[in-house]
């Protein structure tokens, strides 16, 4: 699992720096004073778990998971009990109060690890349907909405148009929550493929898909609005 | 009678689970950072800005509890809470500034019997 560490204090971060070191399936991407320091690393999307502390000048921690769209596995680890119910409303997995043992540091990223395994397991990942008898390989990253009519769903790729005997269930769980929303009984779309939405319509390319009225909540919490 | 020791390499070590070489850069890095921090407590004093003052306090409290140093953590943590006058408030500082002076020798010997 890649991770970096977010903390203002050098005693600090040294100590979880070996904590990792010492921790055989992380793997430290960087280590960052502030939060505007780590944006790029953590925009790039590599980041599978963030450790990070709260009070630091300029941005807290608190101030950064606030605007993450696509946040990482969150442990915060902090010197302040104060925060912890706030904290959890922006749901990070775990809140630890300094100092921080190997051995408590180490329960949180074996529950971390298996949240990501969970993760991985469910999302990003290519898959293969049947398509007029063929096995088609779809990667979700090309996939721009999909259609249900009747017994099928029309995949609409980059490049393509797949039609696939399988249900809205069963598609859902298979893709990845945070990549693809539910707008209408027979629509699922890719979210970052959105151009324009209407009243009651999404827009990609040329297409006009419809938004059902009870997805609009849904669709409105999902997007990331100014 | 044998002074009380402040400072527990091996208690250190059980909790950070930490390589002796590790153990010897977290004394260093506290024994260099705790003065610096002292004159920023100090200087805060003088100009008379308790908020940030408190905040300084409260990091030099959690980071003593990492060393495990818990009666020098007390006293970051009196300075941090208090509401006294800057009088008392400047002997909280002097007394953890005696305090961290036994303790650095103390880590002194301490480094001694890490393996590098």
């Amino acid at each position: 699992m890649n991770c970096i560490v977010i903390d203002d204090d050098t005693l600090c971060r040294k100590v979880l720096n070996d904590y990792i070191g010492q921790t055989e399936f992380l793997n430290q991407l960087g280590e960052f004073e502030t939060p505007v320091e780590a944006m790029n690393t953590l925009i790039n999307g590599q980041v599978d778990l963030l450790f990070l502390d709260i009070e630091m000048p300029k941005m807290t921690g608190i101030d950064l998971i606030k605007s993450l769209e696509n946040k990482p596995i969150t442990v915060l680890i902090t010197s302040h009990e104060e925060f912890a119910v706030e904290a959890f409303e922006y749901n990070v997995m775990d809140y630890i109060v300094k100092p921080v043992s190997y051995a408590r540091f180490f329960k949180a990223v074996n529950r971390a690890q298996e949240l990501h395994k969970k993760h991985v397991a469910t999302s990003g990942d290519e898959f293969f349907v049947k398509s007029s008898g063929t096995l088609v390989k779809i990667d979700p990253k090309k996939l721009l909405w999909v259609e249900a009519l009747e017994n099928y769903m029309v995949f609409n790729t980059i490049d393509k148009k797949h039609t696939v005997h399988v249900t809205m269930k069963a598609l859902e769980e298979k893709l990845p929550a945070n990549e693809f929303i539910r707008v209408h009984r027979s629509f699922i779309v890719r979210k970052d493929k959105i151009e324009s939405i209407t009243e009651d319509e999404i827009i990609i390319g040329n297409k006009k898909i419809p938004v059902g009225r009870t997805y609009k909540k849904e669709l409105a919490n999902k997007i990331k609005l100014l | 009678m044998k002074n009380i020791q402040h400072f527990d390499l091996k208690a250190l070590k059980t909790f950070t689970n930490a390589s002796d070489s590790s153990l010897l850069q977290y004394i260093e890095i506290y024994s260099e950072q705790t003065p610096q921090e002292i004159s920023q407590l100090e200087n805060s004093l003088k100009k008379n800005k308790l908020k940030e003052l408190k905040a300084y306090a409260h990091n030099m409290k959690s980071k003593a509890r990492y060393m495990g140093l818990e009666s020098l953590a007390d006293i970051a943590e009196k300075i941090e809470k208090t509401d006294a006058s800057n009088e008392q408030i400047s002997e909280l500082i002097e007394n953890f500034k005696t305090l961290f002076a036994d303790i650095k020798t103390e880590m002194k010997h301490e480094k001694e019997k890490l393996h590098i």
